[in-house]
């Protein structure tokens, strides 16, 4: 257990959108308005804020915590590609459960000409630089050995839409076909254009506390009971060990497991990293939810709610914003608040993402009590 | 690491080997992550194993590519030829882009 509990006290993610005219900094603003605006004391009680994105603005975190009137002890960003928000999370964590801070401000945000969409540092991709390329690989070696169909995958991007239809904050409103999926336009082989999630516009926000002020602030505080994280590489050539599952995310999912003392069993609702159809199958058998081999058919189960948000593939993917969002969206799921795309007497929740091929990879695990 | 670059810019495919260990170093680095000595590049035999390939049908890069494992050096490259995934394959060409990027392109061994 650490030192401290950390609880999430609030949570908030504007619309997704292709673009916006607000600037990067207004666009981060908007979802910490809405959690400042919420309780007028811990306005003035934020140690720290954390800026997670991937874009190129100097001083980034103090210009948004001007913006916001706040004037917090830390202050700074997390640039992890499409970690970065899970990233600045646990960062948060941190700083709260080693008694450095009591309430950490997070938040994520993106702009749709990020330069996060595209790996240019990587030379052993040589000049398939695009995040598409690694993901057709690993999609065609599952095809390849555990018989995995680009049906199944399509199933992945149908479901997601469909749950994103009930999210009022998704990029898309609309739930799509089964033959859309298969019919749409062919990218990298095996993969579609419906199997691929879409860089966008969007911010979200978090408020960490300590367990003194979760208390305070809520009846029903949502815990942050386990956290995994681990970096294995950056480049592709040293995740091409095994196209058929992704290592970071089975070490930090082992080590959420362990510190929540918990199994996937005990996990109610899940969002994970879908930036492509064949990830969240990979994600279903790293995360130990299905058998290895056996996530092509886990598609269809009915038992865990994985991405009740619409996941990556419906929400929208803005890169440094998409981490913060996965985890508000859990919080709200637990909170109870979710609306039409609530899951019913979800206790225990789980957020996992991953950058660059894998090569990083974030779970958090969250709960009531 | 420029040599690696000016050596791939002609054409020429060179690997860091660090002068104390042997450890080859990819992606490059002017040191050894092991003992933290210094490389130098020297030739390698540039044949490997296709680990996996498919199609790009992306505008501009419509071909075939995938994983090529030389010996523990893997990168992506493009490819032509008959593949199937455990074959032995050979490097023909590398070099730079002009716009910067390099390139690996693979054969039938």
């Amino acid at each position: 257990m650490p030192a401290r509990e950390v609880a999430i006290a609030a949570y908030a993610t504007t619309k997704f959108r292709r673009s916006s005219e607000k600037s990067l900094f207004e666009s981060a603003c908007e979802p910490c308005r809405n959690i400042l605006a919420q309780d007028e004391i811990i306005r003035n009680e934020i140690d720290a804020v954390l800026f997670s994105t991937c874009a190129v603005e100097q001083y980034s975190s103090s210009i948004i915590s001007e913006m916001l009137g706040l004037t917090p002890k830390i202050s700074h960003r997390i640039d992890n590609l499409c970690n970065s928000g899970t990233n600045a999370i646990v960062c948060g964590f941190s700083y709260i459960s080693s008694g450095l801070c009591d309430s950490v401000l997070v938040v994520g945000a993106e702009k749709i000409n990020t330069t996060g969409g595209k790996l240019t540092w990587d030379i052993t991709r040589g000049e398939y630089r695009f995040p598409v390329h690694w993901a057709a690989l690993f999609a065609n070696a599952h095809m390849r050995k555990y018989g995995t169909t680009q049906e199944q995958m399509a199933m992945v991007s149908v479901k997601n839409h469909s749950n994103a239809a009930k999210n009022p904050a998704a990029l898309f409103g609309e739930a799509i076909t089964y033959d859309q999926v298969l019919n749409s336009r062919r990218i990298v082989s095996p993969i579609k254009l419906l199997d691929c999630s879409s860089l966008c516009t969007g911010s979200s926000a978090i408020l960490l506390v300590s367990d003194e002020k979760a208390r305070r602030m809520s009846e029903k505080p949502i815990w942050v009971r386990g956290i995994g994280q681990q970096t294995t590489c950056a480049s592709f050539s040293q995740a091409a060990e095994d196209l058929t599952s992704i290592r970071a995310t089975k070490e930090a999912a082992a080590a959420a497991y362990s510190m929540a003392a918990i199994d996937p069993l005990s996990i109610d609702v899940v969002e994970l990293h879908d930036a492509f159809t064949i990830l969240e199958i990979l994600a279903y058998e790293d995360l130990h939810f299905a058998k290895k081999g056996e996530g092509g058919k886990f598609v269809n189960q009915e038992e865990l709610a994985v991405n009740p948000r619409g996941g990556l593939l419906g929400c929208g993917h803005p890169i440094g914003a998409t981490g913060v969002a996965q985890a508000a969206e859990i919080a709200m799921q637990l909170d109870g608040r979710a609306g039409l795309r609530q899951v019913k007497g979800c206790k225990t929740g789980l957020v996992h993402n991953l950058a660059a091929a894998g090569t990083s990879a974030t779970v958090l695990i969250l709960g009531v009590d | 690491m420029r040599e690696f670059y000016d050596f791939i810019s002609r054409g020429e495919f060179r690997v860091p080997v660090c002068k104390q260990c042997r450890k080859k170093m990819w992606p490059p680095s002017e040191f050894c992550c092991d003992c933290f000595f210094e490389t130098s590049l020297e030739k390698i035999e540039t044949t490997g194993t296709l680990i996996e390939f498919t199609t790009s049908h992306i505008l501009g890069r419509e071909d075939l590519y995938g994983v090529v494992d030389m010996r523990g050096i893997k990168l992506i490259a493009s490819l032509s030829g008959k593949l199937t995934p455990g074959m032995k394959v050979r490097m023909v060409t590398c070099g730079i882009r002009d716009d910067g990027c390099l390139y690996y392109h693979f054969d039938h061994a």
